[in-house]
């Protein structure tokens, strides 16, 4: 689980993510977007399955996802109501793990992260994340 | 280095289940906490914490199948 800064439309809102290498893209629970300012009203959505038999409608936009000072991802996120109880994000292949390299050892007790050098630059804007 | 792992347990000890929880930015400090995410930002943000962390407590002891 990550700290971060989850940044859209002029907003902020620090809160915890799960590296989740199932998870297709980037998702956090539909009240953020909603702290953040972003309105579902004027986003059309897409129905994402989530977890194990599960499905929400998901709403997107761009947003930037900064850890600390050591790493700024600007990606197309996915908010959705199938995250409420959890109360945290998930950090999936599109926009996190096709940017950083990530090693779980839990035998070791280590999970790693290695972040590009230089930064690569932002995935294009005109992602769309697959419909499950 | 040894990996940062913090363990939430205590921290949150008596935040009921399923609230909504804004802790101080460094993670040591429960600041409010309330049924909407909303109201637990306000109230962080009147006790002086303007950037607290947001998150939630869980329904019930379990593991995430994600």
């Amino acid at each position: 689980m990550l700290l971060l800064e989850l940044v859209a439309n002029g907003s902020r809102l620090r809160c915890y993510a799960e590296v989740d290498s199932g998870a297709d893209h980037c998702a956090f629970p539909l009240s953020f977007a909603s702290q953040l300012r972003l309105d579902p009203l004027t986003n059309p959505n897409v129905t994402t399955s989530i977890g194990v038999g599960g499905s929400a409608p998901t709403f997107y936009w761009n947003a930037t996802m900064v850890f600390g000072t050591v790493l700024s991802l600007d990606a197309y996120v996915g908010f959705t109501s199938g995250l409420e109880q959890q109360g945290m994000g998930l950090l999936g292949q599109c926009g996190f793990m096709d940017r950083v390299k990530v090693l779980f050892d839990h035998p070791g007790g280590v999970f790693q992260i290695e972040t590009p050098d230089p930064p690569q630059s932002p995935s294009p804007s005109g992602y769309q994340p697959s419909i499950l | 280095m040894a990996p940062a792992v913090y363990d939430f347990g205590e921290l949150l000890q008596g935040v009921p289940p399923g609230a909504w929880v804004a802790i101080s930015g460094d993670e040591k400090r429960v600041v409010a906490y309330a049924a909407e995410m909303r109201d637990a930002i306000k109230a962080a943000n009147e006790a002086g914490e303007q950037a607290p962390i947001v998150l939630r407590v869980p329904l019930s002891p379990s593991a995430f199948l994600l």
